[in-house]
C-alpha cells in the first residue's frame, strides 16, 4: 500500500491544491459576485438577457451566505470537478504500469487479486481525502470568517461528491485495466463523461446525467442526500470495479 | 523437481495461426541451471511468461513445486524511473516475500550502483544490475533470467554470471531458468540446455552430452554423405565444415572435431528451419 500511496502522492496533492485554490477564488468574493450581477442588471438592454439566464430572485438569494457558498462551491465550481477528480485518480492506476512495463515487476511478486485490491483501495483513499477536505472547506471557512453556516448539510454533500466521483473513478479504473497506455483510459473516461452528460439533456435519458447527482442538487433542494441515487451510484461503482478486477485477473501481459 | 512443463502450447491470432509455443515439454531439477536457447521469436519469453502466469497457455500443463516461489528478471528490466535506488529497494522489500534487504544493499554496493540516485539518471547497465540485485535478494525456488546480461560490460557480465552460477549453492534446492543469445555465457553456467526454434524444442540435453553428441567434419568439395543430420557450418574455397551427429560421422570413418555450443546451436536451428520449410 505504501508504494501505491507514494505513486498517488503527486496527483493527490496536485488535485487538492487545485481544489483549495479554486475555493479561495470563490468563497471570499460573495459581495463582489453579487454587486457584479446587480451591476449587469442596471445596464440598459442587458436586463432582459439577465432575466433569461438567471432565475428570478437568484441575485437576492446570493446575498445569503448558505445559498451563496453551497450553490457556488458544491453546485458549480467544485461540483463540476467531482467526476473529473475520479477520472484523474483512476486512469493511470494500471495503464501506467502496463505502459512502462513495470506491471511485470509487481505481478512476478504478488497475486493479481492483491495487486488490484491494493491499487484500487489506495485510489479510493486518495479520493476520500480530496472529497472530504473539499467538502469541509465551506464549513471551516465559515467558522474562520464568522459567518452563520448550516453545517448539517456537509455530510450530505460529502455523500454526493464522494459517490459521484467514485462512479467515474471506477469507470477510469476499468479503462485503465484494459488499456496499454495512459492516453486511452483518460480519453475514454472523459469521452464517456461528455457523452452521458450530453445524452442526459434529453428527457428520456435524464438518468445518464451524473452531474445532477455530483453537484448535490437534491441536498441543495431538500437538505438531505438522495438515498436511492446514492445506492445506485455505489452499486454501479462496485459492479464496474468488480468487472475491472475480473478483466485484470484474466489479462495477459 | 522444481518445474515440469508438459506439452505447453501458446497460440495467437483469431484462428490461432501464430504458434508462439508449440507443444514443448521439459523439467528443471533442484539445483539445476537450465538454459533455454533460441533465435528471436523462438518462443523463449512466451514460455517464461506462461510459467509466471503473465500469459495463459492455450493448452498443456505447468507444474511448479516449491515453498518460496519464483524470482524473475524480465528481458526489458523496467523499474520505476521516478524512484531513487533507495526507494526502489524499499518498494521491492514491500512487494516481495522472503526479501533480504541487507543482501540487496550489499549487491548494490558490489555492483557500484549509486543508491541516492534516481533510476532515470542511471545508465541502462546500472538499471539492469539493480534489477538483478533485487532478484538475487529474493529467496526463491526458481530464478528466471531472461537475457540478464543484455547491455552489460564484460566485467559486470562476469560478476552477474558468477552470482547466477552460485544460486543453487547459496540457496539450497534452488534452480535457474536462463535465456541468452550469448552462447559463451550459456556454456559457462548451464547444466542443461534446450534449443527452441519456431516454438518447438529442437534439441535438449545436458550441456556436455549435447556437445558430445555433435561434431564437426571437414569435407572437400565432394558429394554429401547420406546422414540423418548434416548442416553446413562454414565454407572456404577448398573445403566445407559440416556439423553432424558424432556417432554417424565415426561410423562412416570421418575425422571428428569437437563442436562448440555455438556451432551446435547454429546447426540445429538451420536444420529445424530447413525441415519446416520442406514441411
Amino acid at each position: 500500500m505504501r508504494k501505491e500511496l507514494y505513486d498517488l502522492k503527486v496527483r493527490l496533492l496536485g488535485t487538492l491544491i487545485v481544489c483549495i485554490a479554486l475555493f479561495f477564488i470563490v468563497a471570499p468574493f460573495q459581495k463582489l459576485s453579487v454587486s457584479l450581477l446587480e451591476g449587469y442588471e442596471k445596464i440598459p438592454g442587458t436586463s432582459k438577457i439577465m432575466e433569461k439566464l438567471i432565475p428570478q430572485g437568484f441575485v437576492e438569494n446570493l446575498k445569503e451566505w448558505n445559498f451563496y457558498i453551497n450553490s457556488q462551491w458544491f453546485g458549480k465550481n467544485f461540483g463540476q470537478l467531482v467526476p473529473i477528480i475520479g477520472i484523474i485518480l483512476g486512469f493511470p492506476l494500471f495503464a501506467s504500469e502496463t505502459e512502462k512495463g513495470t506491471i511485470q515487476f509487481i505481478l512476478a511478486r504478488r497475486r493479481r487479486l492483491w495487486v488490484f485490491t491494493t491499487k484500487s483501495i489506495a485510489g479510493l483513499i486518495a479520493l476520500l481525502v480530496i472529497t472530504a477536505i473539499s467538502t469541509l472547506l465551506p464549513s471551516f471557512f465559515s467558522i474562520v470568517i464568522g459567518k452563520q453556516y448550516n453545517h448539517q448539510v456537509i455530510p450530505h454533500f460529502f455523500i454526493h461528491t464522494f459517490f459521484g466521483s467514485m462512479l467515474w473513478y471506477s469507470t477510469s479504473v476499468f479503462f485503465s485495466v484494459i488499456a496499454d497506455d495512459q492516453v486511452k483510459p483518460l480519453i475514454a473516461s472523459l469521452g464517456l463523461l461528455a457523452a452521458t452528460t450530453v445524452l442526459g439533456l434529453l428527457k428520456p435519458l435524464k438518468f445518464l446525467n451524473t452531474f445532477s447527482y455530483a453537484l448535490g442538487t437534491d441536498v441543495f433542494r431538500t437538505g438531505k442526500a438522495n438515498f436511492t441515487l446514492t445506492v445506485w451510484m455505489a452499486t454501479s461503482s462496485v459492479v464496474i470495479l468488480l468487472s475491472a478486477m475480473k478483466l485484470f485477473e484474466n489479462r495477459e501481459f | 523437481m522444481v518445474l515440469k512443463v508438459e506439452n505447453l502450447k501458446k497460440y495467437y491470432g483469431k484462428k490461432r495461426e501464430i504458434r508462439a509455443v508449440d507443444g514443448i515439454s521439459f523439467e528443471i531439477q533442484e539445483g539445476e541451471i537450465f538454459s533455454l536457447l533460441g533465435p528471436n521469436g523462438a518462443g523463449k519469453t512466451t514460455t517464461i511468461k506462461c510459467i509466471l502466469g503473465l500469459r495463459k497457455p492455450t493448452s498443456g500443463s505447468i507444474q511448479f513445486s516449491g515453498q518460496y516461489g519464483i524470482a524473475y528478471v524480465p528481458e526489458g528490466k523496467e523499474l520505476y524511473e521516478n524512484y531513487s535506488v533507495e526507494r526502489m529497494i524499499a518498494t521491492a522489500e514491500e512487494l516481495t516475500e522472503n526479501f533480504d534487504a541487507k543482501r540487496c544493499w550489499k549487491l548494490t554496493e558490489e555492483f557500484n550502483i549509486p543508491f541516492r540516485e534516481k533510476l532515470a539518471n542511471l545508465s541502462n547497465g546500472e538499471q539492469t544490475l539493480l534489477y538483478i540485485a533485487l532478484t538475487l535478494s529474493q529467496r526463491a525456488d526458481l530464478y528466471i533470467f531472461d537475457e540478464p546480461t543484455l547491455g552489460l560490460d564484460p566485467i559486470a557480465r562476469n560478476k552477474v554470471l558468477e552470482r547466477i552460477r552460485a544460486i543453487p549453492i547459496e540457496n539450497e534446492g534452488a534452480a535457474v531458468l536462463y535465456t541468452s543469445h550469448i552462447l559463451s555465457e550459456v556454456e559457462k553456467i548451464s547444466d542443461k540446455v534446450a534449443i527452441l526454434c519456431n516454438g518447438k524444442i529442437a534439441e535438449m540435453d545436458l550441456l556436455d552430452n549435447m556437445k558430445e553428441k555433435f561434431c564437426s567434419i571437414v569435407l572437400e568439395n565432394v558429394k554429401l554423405p547420406d546422414l540423418p543430420f548434416i548442416v553446413k557450418y562454414k565454407s572456404t574455397s577448398s573445403e566445407n565444415v559440416y556439423i553432424t551427429y558424432r556417432a554417424d560421422a565415426e561410423r562412416l570413418g570421418f575425422e571428428c572435431k569437437p563442436a562448440s555450443l555455438e556451432m551446435v546451436f547454429e546447426a540445429v536451428i538451420m536444420n529445424q528451419v530447413e525441415n519446416s520449410n520442406k514441411g
